[in-house]
């Protein structure tokens, strides 16, 4: 086992485990899933902690990019792996007297506090009392979670689950006060006074104000009728305990998951006909099929291409109906999604006697009471280290990047209690790639066509306001789909020097994996460039395993008549400096 | 126009259509008159030639070999150089490098593209884990299948009742089998049936001796189960609690296009893939024709779907003429009411078919 | 009904139609097939195993076959057009790498065709753990599609794969079962079909063989008892088989240094006795016409199958042709006409096998037995008389003593010029041999009229063999009396020339066919007649010059019409047919004119 820190390594693990690459939050999946697969459920849980403090939280309800980018849904090779059951399978299997470890620095002496318990901010604080800081966490609602516990409902993300993570998150001497607001308000406490009392001061208060809708003759929210209100509002007001009512035609405005729990909780509390209206298509929504197919599967309708103008008020006030434009597909955002673009003159109307609008939240900074430098998104300006214009006053999560996802938060949050940390004790962390020598493949080539495993789901009939809707993986359910990983941090390479060039290896290829090169290009950057392949023995300068194609299926190690087939185990770590 | 412009250069302009239904094969045709030197290459997942689907319910009442339902012999495709590929799959389309990605990991290069996919039997999300237990009715080898697991005198179950399978229960009702129709609101589908007029046709069908069972008393279908033995092979169980066996359930809840190939290659799509009058998608060297398209309509300001053998065998023939330089409207000529006749049976310009 | 299997060297296509013909032809079907395969031993070459399975005897392959199965689809690709109409084309959905646009099987499938993709590769993968067993998932489904029991298939491949442990077994019946699977639960829209076939009572038993192994089989009856070769292509396998079942026999066989010493050693033997033979191609035969000269003159017993190849020289080595004919005929230096047999089938060959030695021994001369890529390659059921080896071979045995005082004779100008065969250590035998001419002590004699004598003597004494007991040396097929075509073959068009023949008479066209097997000395009466029933005669044969024609027309001299193609592979039934067409249709003007 060598640990390297050569640019080609680390290039290597970006490049072909993508899944980690693509986690806010840098989670090692292929070594969590291989432990599951092995049996070893409190490490996997373990392994998810390391880089995410609540796995069990996130193996629900993450937005899951590692999904979108896992090798197995590459083109060719089928469906991605359930990555995040998975994750949710460890939390749930481990045993119930799991032991967690965790690695402590000696105390610094060093106060912080983190404004806001959500999940930037959570993650954060965990860090940070890790690292040996004192941490306070002011919550001005009454339970810790932020949007976690307020957004989401409970047949997405169960309590029970979300209390105890969150609780064994902060338990290493974390201070929590809630119900204690930070701003300008009266009883709350101010920015100004935490910058005095602490070292440093973390912002993690979210994005906590619903974007609002251009509506014919509705100059701001008063003018509003009473059958329409804000999803966020909607959601946050029903899990505070307030006692939610909606019509039985609802019309839910919206594209995200916000617009989908509504819809779900509306049809929940008793909507007959509910349907989300899309400004562009299905296409283009930021939510994933699972949760789009047990929305539809709910009896929810989606309908496209739909801007709401207006709304329709009978003589009592009530609402009956919206009127929406026609749209068409325009041009293209930054982030692959696509702009609409109303048809004139298109208008019609869709009756209804409840709208909840959800078309996304931004942050306030109105709690400030000292000047802050703000971007033009309106969102405070930070430096690399997320440190804002004001010294040892750093900000994480939503707050800084807009309405992202959990996960985000998660990761940002590390990223900036990290960077806290530097600032506050000049200590240095570096990443570096550990490499550790595999005897045997550990998959077969059979496990590749194992097909992507069901998450069982609570039948329709009985899907109530708080019973979950994901059973969760069954053990051999999660065996099964835990074999499918590729486990993409084996790097799998031929010995030059050994090959005796009988090609048995490219018979066996499952893909166009290995190849005949005649040369390999070395970038400026030090990493590998394109391979240059040939078709004529006698140019032939190596056999040669390119690991984008690969699928880590083994059938070349075990035919190999001269073992120069060899694998290594490229796992990214953290060190200190 | 560039599809004109590329066909009188040396290289044959290359026309490639997905699918193999009407619209594909009347665009396949149109494209061949109108350009004798262009390559016209069809693309289908089906392993049979074009075939009539509108005529499948046939298949019940005489014992035909799928040869007796192909309109063109395998010689009329070698005569008129019409390339059908059979068996293969798309995957996607790449629209800015224009190449249609199949499933067996070949990707086939077009100048002009004519998507003509169809639509595939609606199943609501709910029943979707009970899709092996359903008989489905949109090729050839789903109407075998089905024929071979209908018993003499047996009993269909239709769910929803389209007007597809409106067509397939006239033919067996003449050959004495049982159909129950469970009403839902696609009922006779694509007939938007006003509220007022809906009981009256529901009576239509009694005449006819469809039986009804009212699906949205019931509360809607809540599951499917395999019958137990000395019973009939499918129960149908209702959220209300009420049963019903049957030999065979169907679902006839109408067509949703098939466009998932499409997601990605940047051409709009809403529920069907979105074009205007001439057919052409949002991509200059795309178009789209048959169930699969959602048509502006510039007098109503809307998206609509037309359906039907006339209406898909017209539009393949426009989009045809359009992606030959031509620059035709589509517009519809069929009425889209449901009407009764002189028996007081049902009949719709969607089953009228030459 | 005929299925073509098409891969790249190493895919086991030539195996797979080896397990599928054995397995049929266990299930009391006739099995007539031909493998083509590449020059080189590895690598990127293309096979391709033609089987034609049928329930009544069939003489050869058709041009179409029902199904075509691709395992490489860059070599299948251009045999797409050989699946007829309503045929399945049966290919890999899941290719490993992208490929080019035109490079997939299914652009190729023609209108009338039905395509069958079906993901080999994973199905290999999935149930066998590896993509070796392709060819049994796609054996499997061929045999679900046609609705053949799995249970004979799985039979063969455990007798096949035994050797190799009982894993390597169950993985391949595993693959063939999740084919066939595959295949029967397939929607079948093909019309290919396979009747049922009633087991005929069994006349004898039935046994699966190639040319080469019938030769083999009927040398080892013939109880051969040395063999000396040197390896060539097609002929090796003769040796292979040998190699094999001599020893068991206590019999001998050496591979030599060259094809000059294998003869060389085989003349020895058999002038010592033993009953010895050779094998090779045409390059070999080149190389052994000096030493066949030797045994003509000393006339001595021997046997050389010669499996003809493409030729001049290498030329095409996998590439099956009749183009040895004149150096069989004619390839040594003086007058030195021998026996020349050709087979016209695999029973054939096991028949001239045996008879050969017969016939050596009986006339005291080297006996060529002219078998083709073709033949020696293609697989046949053929059925073995229960009454065990129908050759008879004690009748010529050497003469073991003389008188005391009796001057031996070795060759003696007899009646019919066949002298008393002695053998060294036969008791008052000893004489002269050698290459030199001589008299009849055997000593040299250069004079005039032993010079004469003894040329005669040696030519004469061969007529004999036109009446070789139990020995057709031509005969006629087809329609009695007269008829409008006749065709002459030899060797291993001539069941080409059947199947035309009968497609012919289906066509309402009077149509014969006259195999010659013995070629030297030539049948002339026999093919006289034959010639004189028809109206026209066509020579059918894959070479260039039309050796036979020239033959025929050399000897007999009567116009002929020639049908000569070199394509490297079988003469197409077509071909032949069309022929036949033309020429019935240019009969039937020119009587109506």
């Amino acid at each position: 086992m060598h640990l390297s820190s050569d640019p080609r390594d680390i290039g290597w693990v970006r490049q072909n485990v993508p899944c980690q690459h693509a986690c806010p939050a840098g989670t090692d999946v292929p070594a969590y899933i291989r432990s599951i697969a092995e049996g070893r459920h409190g490490e996997a849980y373990e392994i998810n902690r390391g880089a995410n403090v609540l796995p069990g939280v996130l193996g629900r309800i993450c937005s899951r990019p590692c999904e979108s980018a896992c090798r197995h849904g590459w083109p060719g090779n089928g469906e991605a792996v359930s990555i995040c059951h998975l994750k949710r399978f460890s939390a749930d299997a481990k045993d119930a007297g799991h032991r967690i470890t965790e690695r402590l620095y000696a105390p610094t002496g060093k106060r912080v506090a983190v404004v806001g318990a959500g999940p930037a901010g959570v993650s954060a604080a965990h860090d940070l009392s890790l690292l040996g800081h004192d941490v306070v966490i002011f919550e001005r609602e009454e339970k810790p979670g932020g949007m976690l516990r307020y957004g989401i409902p409970e047949f997405r993300l169960p309590r029970d689950m979300l209390e105890l993570e969150l609780h064994n998150a902060l338990r290493l001497g974390v201070q929590l006060r809630t119900g204690a607001p930070v701003g300008v308000g009266k009883g709350a406490i101010r920015i100004s006074t935490l910058l005095a009392d602490f070292d440093a001061v973390l912002l993690s208060t979210g994005c906590m104000a619903p974007n609002r809708l251009a509506l014919r003759g509705v100059a701001d929210d008063r003018d509003l009728p009473q059958d329409v209100e804000y999803g966020l509002y909607f959601l946050t007001e029903l899990h505070r305990g307030q006692n939610k009512r909606v019509g039985r035609r609802v019309a839910v405005v919206g594209a995200g998951f916000t617009a989908l729990d509504c819809a779900r909780v509306a049809r929940r509390l008793g909507a007959v006909e509910v349907t989300i209206h899309l400004r562009t298509s299905e296409e283009y929504i930021p939510v994933n099929q699972e949760e789009l197919f047990e929305t539809k599967r709910e009896g929810i309708r989606i309908k496209g291409l739909r801007t709401p103008v207006g709304l329709q008020v009978d003589d009592n006030g009530r609402l009956v109906g919206v009127e929406f434009v026609q749209n068409r597909l325009g041009g293209w955002r930054e982030n692959g999604r696509r702009l609409a673009v109303s048809i004139e003159g298109s208008e019609f109307v869709e009756p209804c006697d409840t709208l909840i609008i959800a078309v996304g939240q931004q942050t306030v900074n109105d709690f400030l009471d000292i000047r802050v430098e703000v971007g033009r998104s309106g969102t405070v300006r930070v430096a690399e280290n997320g440190m804002t214009s004001v010294s040892g006053l750093f900000a994480a999560g939503d707050y800084v990047r807009g309405a992202t996802t959990a996960i985000e938060a998660i990761g940002h949050g590390r990223k900036i209690a990290d960077a806290m940390d530097s600032w506050l004790v000049g200590r240095r962390r570096q990443q570096v790639v550990q490499m550790e020598p595999v005897a045997a493949p550990l998959r077969e080539r059979a496990f590749d066509f194992i097909t992507r495993q069901h998450m069982p789901t609570t039948p329709l009939a009985n899907r109530q306001l708080n019973r979950e809707v994901e059973c969760g993986l069954t053990q051999p359910l999660a065996n099964e789909e835990a074999k499918r990983c590729y486990l993409c941090d084996l790097c799998y390479q031929i010995d030059v020097d050994r090959c005796i060039y009988c090609r048995a290896c490219i018979e066996v290829a499952p893909r166009n994996c290995i190849k005949l090169v005649q040369n390999v290009e070395l970038q400026t950057d030090g990493s590998y460039g394109p391979l240059q392949e040939t078709r004529e023995w006698n140019r032939v300068a190596a056999i040669w395993i390119d690991n984008n194609e690969c699928i880590r299926c083994g059938a070349c190690f075990v035919v190999c008549p001269v073992s120069c087939i060899f694998i290594t185990r490229n796992k990214l770590i953290t060190v200190d400096v | 126009m560039t599809a004109h412009a590329a066909s009188s250069s040396p290289a044959p302009h290359r026309y490639v259509i997905i699918g193999n239904g009407v619209a594909g094969n009347q665009a396949a045709e149109t494209l061949r008159d109108r350009d004798p030197e262009g390559s016209v290459t069809i693309i289908t997942n089906s392993r049979l030639l074009f075939y009539n689907r509108y005529l499948l319910p046939q298949l019940f009442r005489d014992h035909m070999d799928w040869r007796e339902l192909l309109p063109h012999s395998a010689e009329h495709y070698r005569q008129r150089r019409i390339q059908v590929r059979r068996d293969s799959r798309v995957v996607s389309v790449n629209a800015v490098r224009r190449q249609v990605m199949l499933a067996h990991n070949e990707s086939i290069y077009y100048d002009t593209l004519l998507v003509a996919t169809g639509g595939r039997g609606y199943l609501p999300e709910e029943l979707a884990d009970c899709r092996h237990l359903l008989s489905y009715f949109s090729t050839y080898e789903h109407a075998m299948a089905m024929r071979k697991a209908l018993p003499d005198k047996g009993t269909v179950i239709m769910l929803g009742g389209d007007m597809i399978g409106l067509d397939l229960a006239r033919v067996l009702l003449g050959m004495d089998h049982r159909v129950v129709l469970v009403t839902h609101e696609t009922t006779f589908w694509p007939h938007a049936v006003a509220p007022d007029k809906r009981g009256e046709f529901l009576q239509a069908l009694q005449r006819m001796g469809i039986e009804l069972v009212d699906g949205e008393a019931q509360g809607g279908v809540a599951t499917i189960e395999q019958g137990t033995s000395g019973l009939p092979a499918r129960r149908v169980i209702f959220h209300q609690g009420g049963d019903l066996y049957g030999d065979v359930v169907m679902p006839c809840y109408g067509l949703v296009p098939m466009v998932e190939f499409m997601m990605g290659s940047g051409t709009d799509i809403e529920r069907g893939l979105l074009v205007n009058a001439t057919l052409r998608t949002s991509d200059l060297h795309i178009f789209a024709a048959g169930d699969v398209c959602q048509i502006w309509s510039e007098r109503e300001h809307a998206y609509h779907f037309y359906y039907g053998y006339k209406n898909v065998r017209a539009m393949g023939a426009v989009a045809a003429i359009n992606m030959t330089g031509g620059n035709e409207h589509f517009s519809t000529t069929q009425d889209e009411t449901l009407v009764q006749d002189s028996q007081g049976h049902i009949d719709s310009p969607f089953w009228a078919y030459d | 009904m005929q299925i073509a299997l098409c891969g790249s060297a190493g895919d086991g296509t030539i195996a797979a139609g080896d397990i599928l013909r054995s397995a049929v032809a266990a299930m009391g079907y006739r099995v007539i097939c031909f493998d083509v395969y590449p020059a080189e031993i590895r690598g990127f070459g293309k096979c391709i195993a033609r089987l034609r399975i049928t329930t009544e005897q069939s003489y050869s392959l058709k041009r179409q076959s029902d199904i075509l199965v691709s395992l490489d689809d860059a070599h299948a690709i251009p045999h797409a057009g050989e699946v007829r109409d309503d045929g399945a084309v049966i290919y890999e959905s899941q290719p490993v790498a992208a490929c080019p646009e035109g490079g997939h099987m299914s652009g190729h499938v023609l209108p009338g065709q039905i395509p069958y993709g079906l993901p080999i590769r994973e199905m290999a993968e999935k149930y066998t753990g590896g993509a070796r067993s392709r060819n049994l998932v796609v054996l499997g489904f061929v045999a679900g599609l046609l609705g053949l029991t799995p249970a004979p298939f799985l039979q063969i491949i455990e007798k096949k794969f035994a050797k190799q442990g009982a894993a390597v077994v169950a993985r391949n019946q595993k693959g063939f079962q999740a084919g066939h699977e595959a295949g029967a639960s397939t929607f079948k829209l093909d019309d290919v079909r396979v009747a049922p076939v009633e087991k005929p009572e069994a006349a004898g038993q039935v046994v699966m063989l190639s040319g080469n192994a019938a030769v083999a089989m009927g040398c080892m009856d013939a109880e051969l008892d040395t063999f000396f070769g040197y390896p060539i292509t097609p002929a090796t396998s003769i040796m292979e088989r040998l190699a094999v079942a001599m020893p068991k026999r206590g019999r001998r066989l050496l591979q030599t240094e060259d094809e000059i010493s294998a003869v060389a050693a085989a003349i020895g033997a058999g002038y010592t006795g033993a009953r010895s033979a050779t094998a090779t191609s045409g390059p070999g035969l080149a190389l052994m016409a000096e030493m066949l000269g030797l045994a003509t003159i000393a006339e001595v017993p021997c046997v050389i199958f010669v499996s003809q190849r493409g030729g001049p020289s290498t030329g095409m080595p996998t590439k099956t042709e009749q183009s040895d004919l004149n150096a069989a005929l004619y390839g040594s230096p003086g007058d030195s006409q021998r026996i020349v047999i050709a087979p016209t089938n695999v029973e054939g060959c096991y028949r001239c096998a045996g008879k050969a030695f017969e016939m050596a021994e009986r006339y005291q001369t080297p006996v060529l037995v002219l078998l083709d890529l073709y033949l020696s390659n293609r697989y046949e059921t053929v059925t073995l008389a229960d009454s065990g080896p129908p050759f008879n071979l004690d009748d010529n045995k050497p003469m073991r003593r003389l008188e005391a005082g009796e001057l031996y004779r070795r060759y003696a100008l007899t009646e019919d010029g066949i002298s008393p065969r002695a053998v060294p250590g036969d008791a008052g035998c000893m004489h002269v041999i050698t290459g030199l001419e001589h008299n009849e002590l055997g000593r040299p004699d250069d004079r005039e009229e032993t010079h004469a004598a003894m040329s005669r003597k040696r030519h004469d004494k061969l007529l004999a063999a036109l009446e070789h007991p139990d020995f057709t040396v031509a005969k006629r097929f087809g329609d009695p009396g007269r008829v409008q075509v006749g065709m002459l073959a030899w060797g291993s068009t001539f069941g080409e020339c059947l199947e035309a023949m009968f497609m012919a008479h289906s066509e309402g066209i009077t149509c014969a066919a006259m195999k010659v097997v013995m070629l030297s000395p030539f049948p002339v009466q026999a093919v006289r007649a034959f010639m004189d029933s028809c109206d026209v005669v066509l020579v059918p044969e894959v070479n260039h010059e039309g050796q036979f024609a020239q033959l025929v027309q050399g000897i007999l001299a009567r116009p002929v019409v020639r049908l000569s193609r070199v394509p490297g592979s079988p003469m197409p039934v077509e071909l032949i047919l069309e022929e036949i067409r033309r020429l019935a249709r240019g009969i039937v003007t020119a009587i109506a004119s």
